[in-house]
């Protein structure tokens, strides 16, 4: 827990305490607890609007994780380089193949 | 020269035997991921209702007086349409994990390794038959030559996807390893934001609880003893009801007014009627409801921890299993393993250039 995490918390913490004493008591006056739901209200916009800070810059983060994860794999090479090349080869060698043919039959 | 053949195909085979891919420990780490992935489907839909309601909570704390349809300025406009979606980004990290995990699946399948040994026979048949048609005859033992050409074709693909498959780990892993943290380090916030929002709403059930009691209190204080209590409620057994429902909730009541006392009035004051009767009983009523909404709210907050809790384990679990993963690359392999296989591929190999000797 960071210091500025732990003096939100510590706010939060102190106000709740006493919302919950003026919320639990028969006693407390309609000044009081309208007092009270208004702190409760901002305390609460506090402490979401500062854990939703924290995750909005974990975002960011994770929009690089995956821009980096995505360039792994691309360059992963799952067919192997050299079958291309060897197919061509054997295209050749039948092209070949297929002069040599010819040519044997016209010597015979 | 049949004995140096036989060292160069061991050696050749030394090299690409070690062509092994730590399998067990990748289908430990899927296995891990997709439990994962499942779960995580789950919580990223509730994380999304909690950040919906927390912007709800600061509209509603920022929207006082009339409210405009649209924002008052250019820059609040771009703002709230380039912000990048918290949630989209955190299950497009997922899916790319998933993809990820899909092309190492690829690399340990070996598919590729059936395609080399395919394209190898075409070209050793065409060589054969370019030597066939040259010579005016058959090349003898041109068979073995093609299968052993197929072993050692395929023994090097085995190879070339080890080498694939470790650099994909070796350069992927960081990246995932960072995404499970992110995602972790998300738990926690994703448990702040639904406690943060249940506690203001379980607070406000206990204002309404005990401003009911207030009026209650109201009602009988107002109100002198009834001259005739036929059709009315007890009001020992009124307050033994509402301590009762209210029993869950005494952690948050002021100790020393809770369990409440009721009584009647005293003086000049009307007496208690069946109307007023009535009137207690709506209200007796109610709080039974808040107390039961109070703990519906204290449930919903536990479970959602629970769950939370088990995702965190989970994730740790992806994590153990992704180093394991990691560690089984340089690990020596099963060496009994490799010796059985490099010398079953050695005799093969062997046999097919044997009888490709034979035959000439």
């Amino acid at each position: 827990m960071t210091a500025t995490e732990k003096s939100v918390k510590e706010i939060y913490d102190e106000g709740i305490l006493e919302i919950q004493k003026i919320f639990g008591s028969i006693k407390s006056t309609r000044k009081q607890r309208d007092a009270a739901k208004q702190t409760l209200k901002d305390l609460t916009a506090m402490l979401l609007a500062y854990t939703i800070k924290k995750v909005e810059d974990r975002t960011a983060l994770l929009s690089g994780l995956i821009v980096e994860l995505n360039q792994v794999i691309e360059s992963v090479r799952i067919k192997p380089p050299y079958t291309g090349t060897v197919d061509g080869l054997t295209k050749i060698a039948n092209k070949a193949l297929g002069l040599l043919s010819q040519e044997k039959k016209k010597l015979i | 020269m049949k004995n140096k053949i036989t060292i160069v195909i061991l050696a050749m085979l030394l090299v690409v035997g070690c062509a092994q891919i730590p399998t067990q420990q990748f289908v430990q780490y899927k296995k891990a991921f997709n439990e994962l992935n499942k779960v995580q489907e789950d919580i990223l839909l509730d994380f999304d209702q909690a950040l919906k309601k927390q912007k709800e909570v600061s509209e509603d704390d920022e929207n006082i007086g009339p409210s405009s349809p649209y924002p008052d300025t250019l820059q609040g406009l771009k703002t709230s349409a380039t912000e990048p979606d918290v949630i989209e980004v955190r299950r497009l990290a997922m899916l790319t994990i998933n993809r990820y995990n899909d092309v190492l699946t690829k690399l340990v399948e070996g598919k590729s390794i059936e395609d080399v040994k395919t394209t190898t026979e075409g070209l050793v048949k065409t060589i054969g038959k370019f030597v066939e048609i040259a010579e005016g005859a058959g090349v003898p033992g041109i068979g073995s030559a093609i299968n052993a050409a197929k072993i050692l074709a395929g023994k090097f693909e085995e190879l070339r996807l080890r080498k694939e498959f470790k650099k994909a780990v070796r350069e992927g892993v960081p990246a995932v390893y960072a995404i499970l943290d992110f995602v972790k380090e998300d738990l926690s916030d994703h448990y702040t934001a639904r406690f943060t929002i249940a506690q203001s709403e379980r607070l406000l059930i206990v204002e309404e609880i005990t401003n009911n009691v207030i009026n209650l209190n109201i009602l009988f204080s107002n109100h002198s003893i009834p001259p005739d209590t036929a059709n009315i409620q007890g009001i020992k057994v009124i307050e033994k009801d509402i301590n009762s429902h209210l029993k869950p909730v005494s952690g948050e009541l002021n100790q020393d007014e809770y369990p409440y006392k009721l009584e009647y009035g005293t003086g000049n004051i009307p007496a208690y009627t069946i109307l007023i009767d009535l009137q207690v009983t709506q209200i007796v009523s109610e709080i039974e409801s808040l107390s039961k909404k109070y703990n519906q709210n204290v449930t919903q907050v536990n479970s959602i921890g629970s769950v939370l809790i088990q995702d965190a384990k989970l994730i740790e679990k992806t994590k153990i299993a992704l180093n394991t993963l990691v560690n089984a690359l340089d690990k020596p392999l099963d060496i009994g393993v490799i010796a059985e296989e490099i010398l079953d591929t050695a005799f093969n190999v062997k046999r097919e250039f044997e009888a490709f000797r034979a035959a000439q």
